[in-house]
């Protein structure tokens, strides 16, 4: 598996994901956040159209400047390529970015690999070759 | 057009009950033995559910109480998760 990501307007590293619940699915260009311990994040507002179920659950969310929050967790399945993987979703009520964070990374074992050109997961079945080329052709 | 036929826990209720039974309860012996691992506390029983992962700890919790409300501890960290990007806009307590 190899997946071509993207860049957004701040220069973030973005890749898409389906987020399915229990009412249906959305895509979305969630942001690679290697500051990010968790699965996924998303705003609290897409849970009802996907029909997330909090379980009921909450989880305390440390942010960058220290400031403690309380996020309501919720199980979902994410789709990246052909792969799925089910996780934890934070759902915040005040926030309208979607997050992809270690937890993700880890749950689909794939490697991140960010240049100044090309954002891209791929996974241990890709050969250091094709990985090679990918960022050749970036040049 | 979808509905809400139940309205939303409060995670701030959740975190406040969950905190206080994680004090009063397990911070002790976590610390000492599972530093580290999660901990998903029903707060209506007060029962505690440890596992390697998040996932986990939330899967065995509710396979043990499927009408629990739990509140997810990393043991030995003051949050759960951490998100380096976002900072805290009308958000309520910090460390």
């Amino acid at each position: 598996m190899l997946i071509a990501g993207a860049f957004d307007e701040a220069g973030s590293p973005t890749i898409k994901i389906r987020v399915s619940g229990d009412r249906g699915s959305r895509d979305y260009a969630a942001t690679i956040d290697t500051g990010f311990t968790g699965f996924v994040a998303l705003p609290l507002v897409e849970m009802v159209p996907l029909g997330l179920s909090t379980d009921p659950g909450a989880a305390s969310v440390m942010l960058g400047d220290g400031t403690i929050i309380e996020n309501l967790v919720a199980r979902g399945s994410v789709i990246l390529g052909s792969h799925l993987a089910v996780g934890t979703i934070l759902l915040d009520e005040t926030s309208a970015d979607v997050l992809i964070g270690m937890a993700f990374l880890r749950a689909f074992a794939v490697t991140l690999i960010v240049t100044d050109k090309i954002v891209a997961l791929c996974d241990a079945a890709e050969s250091v070759e094709t990985v090679a080329e990918l960022i050749q052709s970036a040049r | 057009m979808g509905q809400m036929t139940h309205p939303l826990p409060n995670p701030r209720v959740i975190a406040e009950r969950g905190t206080k039974i994680y004090e009063q309860k397990y911070r002790t012996d976590y610390e000492r033995e599972s530093r580290g691992r999660y901990a998903a506390i029903d707060i209506d029983s007060e029962c505690a559910y440890v596992a390697n992962y998040p996932e986990e700890a939330l899967a065995v919790a509710k396979a043990a109480a499927p009408h629990g409300t739990f509140y997810l501890v990393h043991i030995g960290s003051p949050a759960a998760f951490k998100i380096s990007r976002r900072t805290g806009r009308a958000h309520r307590r910090s460390v």
